[in-house]
């Protein structure tokens, strides 16, 4: 059968094409998803380090990972 | 939103390198004064930019969250009540911070776990994109978490965020709150 000499690209089938646009739109979903994140880490960063600088300011430290207070050896 | 979040405030550029320089066992005097005079020369600007971030970011996780004006009423409602429950009114202005970013992490936890769920019962997905989507979620539990433990830690060392306020005739009101 004679289906013509230029098949164009497009010329999926129903479910291929179907798939594909599927695809486009979790790329575009998880994009968006990646963005907010960026958004709120930036957003999360600056909070605790105005809170962290408050605490070192109040002559807390980090020790091991808890914040402690600092027993007068600052000063020496 | 992308172009609006990449424009890292200028205040808080600064911060970051003074307080890269403090966080060390034992900082000196002068470093610890120089991150203390930053904070108080720009506590203002620190505050309208979180603000205006914190409602910018959760209009846009509402917005993804779902099409439903009664879910997201729901959702602002909810939000409400955990503010009353950790005491927001009652708290210094670093703990209103510290509580509005906690709420703004369980919204956001709530809805990538949400989406998550759904990929994963949606046909066709692909794995990496539901490990890309697991990574966001446990982004999302690490900094509500650290949120939590800094609240604890800021209301355990009775710690007040120092506010000035330039006034019309350029004098500086300070507020300890």
């Amino acid at each position: 059968m004679y289906v013509g000499k230029d098949i164009p690209s497009y010329n999926l089938s129903g479910k291929a094409q179907e798939q594909k646009l599927q695809n486009q739109k979790q790329a575009a979903e998880i994009v968006n998803e990646v963005a907010i994140d960026q958004a709120l880490e930036e957003n999360h960063t600056l909070i605790t380090a105005i809170a962290e600088a408050l605490l070192l300011l109040n002559g807390y430290h980090l020790h091991k990972g808890l914040w402690r207070k600092i027993n007068g050896k600052r000063n020496q | 939103m992308e172009n609006e979040t990449n424009k890292q405030p200028p205040p808080a550029t600064k911060l970051m390198e003074i307080f890269k320089k403090v966080d060390k066992e034992y900082p000196t005097e002068q470093e610890l004064k120089e991150v203390q005079q930053h904070l108080t020369e720009n506590t203002t600007e620190f505050l309208a930019l979180q603000k205006l971030s914190q409602n910018l970011i959760s209009n846009q996780i509402k917005k993804t969250f779902s099409t439903s004006e009664e879910l997201r009423d729901d959702l602002a409602k909810g939000a409400e009540a955990l503010r009353h429950e950790l005491g927001y009114k009652s708290s210094s202005t670093i703990e209103q911070l510290l509580i509005d970013e906690i709420i703004l992490e369980s919204l956001r936890l709530h809805q990538i776990q949400l989406f998550l769920s759904e990929l994963t019962t949606r046909p066709g997905t692909q794995l990496l994109t539901l490990k890309k989507v697991s990574d966001l979620a446990s982004a999302a539990q690490s900094r509500f978490n650290k949120a939590v433990q800094m609240l604890t830690q800021v209301r355990k060392a009775g710690i007040k965020l120092q506010i000035n306020i330039a006034t019309a005739g350029g004098k500086q009101i300070n507020l300890q709150k």
